[in-house]
């Protein structure tokens, strides 16, 4: 922080990302974790404070959320308590304290990958995408894909809204955090669920656990097995298990993520369990 | 338009702007301090420096009228804002409503985490009037007293929305 020689305060996101392209600048939101997260040697800070990305709106296709948008925000706007059975406003009530959910936003809770950000949990399960307004202009990518080598920027881009499908927003949604206490920020497991049953079987599922690496965990081969298929108990019970195996197989010799293992095992058990109920 | 830019003077420090409970003030301040060490050397020494890492509470403050913790926040971002500290609230003779409740309640110990909860509880306050129980747990979640356990404090948060409610009749 102590090579910072300047502040800048786009007003509109060209300006934005053109303050962007001079070298050793860096694009701050709320700065929940600044002092951690400016680079060594960054001279330029382009604050977002007076741009125009606090909103949480809906489209004919997508709930569009505006990245200066706060967790408390989200927790507390009737669009997002209503549509996708309230997840995104829950989860936020789960992210930290009161204090921090006032300053932190949609677009720094993406844009910094760490294992226990809520966000992205949230949005791979409700299949959200990311715009993103790069010098070139502007890009929409899926969350997923985000996180992956499939999509590429330079350190010019700014996230500037989530479009979460309201095609989707009807499907079964289930989210969970266990945590020390209730404000903490990190977790030993978070989970976001998705799914959609036709004539007693899955049609759709998204199962997304977050916690375990610095991205969204999701296991395809696993989303695989249960699609279509009868979801009896030995399903259940075989799948769980395996998710079980494979959480653990990231850190076999941690307790505590023998412990998150049994937790991510147990949980997806539960949310199969319940769906069975439903059918 | 051209946007706003702060730059270095020669002492290596910002000048920024902004109200602080009310009055406006020039801060000067180096990149990487915090709001909440500005603010102390500014002398508002209410707002108490706990665990430096967003963690306690004890360093809250309003920030454009919500709740926020200034010691993870660099004091170049309140630049142009509107801040609130405690000694904004009341004054010993003239205590502000939930600083009376707090007293009336026994809901002060060591006093250490007191500033950051009763800034959490106005930041409340401000937007619902009635809060039940669970609405008070969860809006002081982030505000950690090492002394009481939390009782007396949700009773004086209780008491102030009561006296809140009165004086606005």
């Amino acid at each position: 922080m102590n090579n910072i020689k300047n502040v800048i305060f786009p007003e509109t996101l060209k300006d934005a990302v053109s303050a962007l392209k001079k070298k050793k600048s860096f694009f701050m939101s709320s700065s929940t974790f600044s002092f951690k997260s400016v680079p060594e040697g960054t001279e330029n800070i382009v604050l977002a404070k007076k741009l125009p990305l606090r909103y949480v709106k809906k489209d004919p296709k997508n709930l569009l959320i505006g990245a200066l948008t706060t967790f408390d925000d989200l927790e507390n706007n009737p669009l997002c308590r209503s549509l996708f059975s309230g997840i995104l406003s829950f989860s936020a009530s789960r992210c930290s304290s009161q204090l921090i959910r006032n300053m932190a936003t949609v677009g720094g809770n993406i844009a910094h990958p760490n294992a226990f950000n809520l966000l992205p949990v949230v949005l791979t399960a409700l299949g959200a995408s990311v715009k993103v307004a790069l010098r070139t202009g502007s890009k929409t990518v899926p969350v997923r894909d985000f996180y992956s080598s499939k999509f590429k920027c330079g350190t010019e881009a700014i996230i500037t809204e989530i479009q979460a499908p309201l095609s989707l927003a009807k499907d079964d949604f289930y989210f969970e955090k266990v945590s020390k206490i209730r404000s903490s920020w990190d977790s030993y497991i978070t989970v976001a669920f998705r799914s959609r049953l036709r004539n007693g079987r899955l049609e759709d599922l998204k199962l997304a656990f977050g916690a375990i690496t610095a991205f969204p965990y999701v296991n395809e081969a696993l989303e695989k097995e249960l699609l279509g298929a009868e979801l009896t108990p030995a399903l259940i019970k075989s799948v769980s298990a395996k998710y079980g195996e494979a959480v653990l197989a990231f850190h076999p010799a941690s307790r505590i993520n023998a412990y998150r293992a049994e937790l991510a095992a147990n949980l997806t058990a539960f949310y199969l369990k319940g769906l069975t109920e439903k059918v | 338009m051209k946007n706003e830019k702060l730059s270095l003077d020669k002492n290596g420090r910002f000048e920024i702007s902004l109200k602080v409970n009310g009055k406006p003030l020039s801060m000067e301040v180096k990149p990487s301090e915090s709001l909440l060490e500005a603010l102390r050397k500014y002398g508002y020494k209410g707002t108490k420096k706990g665990c430096d890492t967003g963690d306690c509470g004890s360093c809250a403050i309003l920030m454009d009228g919500s709740s926020r913790v200034s010691c993870v926040m660099p004091a170049f971002l309140a630049h142009g804002s509107e801040i609130t500290t405690i000694e904004g609230l009341g004054t010993v003779q003239n205590p502000h409503a939930i600083q009376a409740a707090f007293v009336e309640a026994g809901a002060v110990q060591c006093g250490f985490c007191i500033p950051g909860m009763i800034v959490s509880a106005k930041h409340l306050l401000d937007r619902n009037k009635t809060p039940g129980e669970g609405e008070i747990k969860h809006h002081l979640d982030g505000n950690l007293c090492r002394c009481t356990g939390y009782v007396k404090q949700i009773e004086a948060v209780k008491l102030a929305a009561k006296k809140l409610r009165k004086s606005s009749k």
